[in-house]
């Protein structure tokens, strides 16, 4: 192979893994931009909280179960707009908002649920046939929920997470068992 | 002789502690803002711990022994006044010194939380902050200890359930 060719390849690499940064990079300024407005309320747990956990080893076999769950985790955000008593925004609008613009961005559709006037969506994007991470969006006529789960997941694994974390949001993820 | 000497010793130890902790409980400098401070030593905790039954509550027994001294400073008042900025702002610079990993992090409107600690990969908790700001109240709670988190995490399954 020619050195330019080389050079192109390298450039074409370095380009896509750039844009696909990117892509996440806008779900998350999404996430920082309603941080600490009125109505909205963000969760960030870090990587490191999925570390310290998944370094436990017990003979309890439920925590053995959620621990690896747990330890494909490597960050997890959480924004819930509760807008009982206010009408900035609107949480309809914000999960259409978020959900067309997540598809756009390479996050494909999983699983709709409609539950009465709620809306629930899991989105998942993928490195080759790895999950990197789950999207998981509530809307409905009074609250707005937007869940982010990041690491190597593994589907089948990420619903016991709900029963452990006792986060508003977090129990749909029971639906993935029917996935 | 021994346990005489031992207990006359520990009793002149936990009097100065609680001196301490009485004599820690100040300022009112200031009538819309007022702060608070308070010192849990380690020897308190450690002393609980030995009244209780290691077959019955292992677990409690081990976090009580290792829990180590508490610092709880407390903040109350009004958020927009220069003292509790600039009181905010050197608990931020002395939580920032210690190096302490991010755990977790909940923000709203008015509302900031922040739980960091120091690991260092033992399965120990070394040091731990914990920070609360919301409107009208803060509250910085600073630790060392060396608990083992597999006990922990029983306790809090235990007494969660």
């Amino acid at each position: 192979m020619k050195l330019y060719q080389k050079i192109l390849l390298i450039s074409v690499c370095l380009f896509g893994a750039l844009n696909l940064s990117a892509q996440h990079d806008q779900l998350l300024k999404f996430f920082d931009q309603f941080q600490g407005k009125e109505g909205f309320t963000t969760v960030y747990v870090t990587p490191k909280m999925f570390e310290l956990f998944s370094d436990i080893e017990t003979n309890d076999k439920d925590f053995n179960e959620v621990s690896e769950a747990i330890s494909m985790l490597k960050g997890v955000r959480i924004l819930v707009l509760d807008s009982v008593g206010s009408l900035t925004y609107n949480p309809i609008k914000l999960y259409d908002e978020v959900s067309s613009a997540a598809e756009k961005i390479n996050y494909e559709e999983l699983m709709v649920v409609k539950d009465g006037n709620t809306d629930v969506k899991f989105l998942i994007r993928e490195q080759g046939k790895v999950i990197e991470e789950v999207l998981l969006l509530v809307g409905a006529a009074e609250n707005f929920v937007f869940i982010s789960l990041m690491g190597k997941i593994d589907l089948k694994k990420l619903s016991s997470l709900s029963k452990s974390m006792d986060i508003d949001g977090l129990d749909y993820l029971e639906e993935l068992e029917k996935y | 002789m021994l346990t005489i000497s031992f207990f006359t010793q520990f009793a002149m130890f936990s009097q100065l502690d609680f001196e301490v902790v009485d004599a820690d409980i100040f300022e009112e400098d200031n009538q819309k803002t007022r702060s608070l401070f308070i010192w849990v030593p380690g020897v308190l905790t450690k002393g609980v711990a030995l009244f209780i039954n290691k077959e019955e509550e292992p677990e409690l027994k081990h976090t009580l022994r290792f829990l180590g001294g508490l610092r709880i400073r407390i903040l109350d008042g009004d958020a927009n006044s220069a003292k509790w900025k600039r009181k905010t702002a050197r608990w931020e610079r002395k939580v920032k010194r210690k190096n302490l990993d991010d755990l977790m992090m909940v923000k709203n409107e008015d509302t900031v939380v922040h739980l960091k600690a120091g690991l260092p990969g033992n399965g120990k908790i070394r040091n731990y902050a914990f920070l609360v700001n919301t409107d009208g109240i803060a509250v910085l709670l600073l630790g060392k200890s060396r608990l083992d988190l597999k006990k922990l995490v029983k306790l809090v399954k235990k007494v969660s359930s």
